[in-house]
């Protein structure tokens, strides 16, 4: 199965930062093959919503 | 032999089915744990938001690889399929000879196995009871799409998606499908009941 806690975090950071379903698809396509810590990530994700502000 | 005849909503089926029948993929990536998402058929210039998210991870990748980013990986960087499959839920790639990979192999498998769909085409498309995708490539892969994240306490709020240029469709953890528009408006509110049923 899709490993569970990653893809958690993933959901964690997009809830905490409401983020739209075109933003969350970016952030899948940022995130690639890299490692994050959940506040790496969350960084990453927040840096998305600046760039991608209108969906 | 029993056939799904009527799942959630027909049309979105419908419509889903042909957006990928027919197409090339010419890029595809897996991402966090083992998720993947390919991209299929024409492709269609990033506006100029999500330049600003690429060139973010043009960055990103090149400073985590200092020979450079790969010419095809450019090219997804500036340009999208006009339709982009995105899996979060459980998956499994196979062939004639039998399974190749899945959601549950080890990320360097998942991507190398994934990215075999580069270059393939669209022949045949199934979709199932509760929104199970079955898509026969050229050569003989086939990929099969589980949504195994379902009711309240799913541990991803989604299963697949299916983006095309105007509009979008969410397999959500209801098993229902979800279609907005690219502004993020919901097109067709999820069916009151009904959700599916099995026809002999």
């Amino acid at each position: 199965m899709v490993r569970k806690d990653d893809i958690r975090q993933v959901d964690s950071v997009v809830r905490k930062l409401k983020l739209s379903r075109e933003q969350r698809k970016l952030l899948h396509r940022a995130i690639g093959r890299e490692e994050l810590t959940y506040r790496e990530l969350l960084e990453l994700a927040k840096a998305i919503r600046e760039d991608f502000p209108r969906k | 032999m029993i056939k799904t005849a009527n799942i959630a909503d027909e049309l979105a089926a419908a419509e889903i089915r042909s957006a990928l029948q027919g197409k090339r993929c010419w890029y595809a990536y897996s991402s966090v744990g083992c998720t993947f998402a390919v991209d299929l058929g024409r492709k269609i210039p990033r506006d100029g938001d999500e330049m600003k998210v690429t060139d973010r991870i043009r960055k990103r990748l090149e400073s985590k690889h200092p020979h450079g980013v790969s010419p095809q990986e450019q090219e997804h960087l500036r340009f999208k399929g006009e339709s982009h499959l995105l899996v979060w839920c459980s998956w499994r790639i196979e062939d004639a000879k039998g399974p190749l990979a899945s959601s549950d192999s080890q990320a360097d498998l998942c991507e190398k196995v994934v990215r075999q769909l580069i270059g393939k085409t669209v022949q045949r498309v199934e979709i199932r009871a509760g929104w199970d995708l079955c898509l026969d490539f050229s050569s003989g892969l086939t990929l099969n799409v589980f949504p195994d994240h379902v009711g309240q306490e799913a541990n991803f709020d989604g299963n697949w998606e299916l983006w095309r240029p105007d509009q979008a469709y969410l397999i959500g953890t209801d098993l229902t499908c979800d279609v907005i528009d690219c502004e993020n408006r919901r097109l067709r509110p999820q069916p009151q009941k009904g959700r599916w049923q099995v026809k002999a």
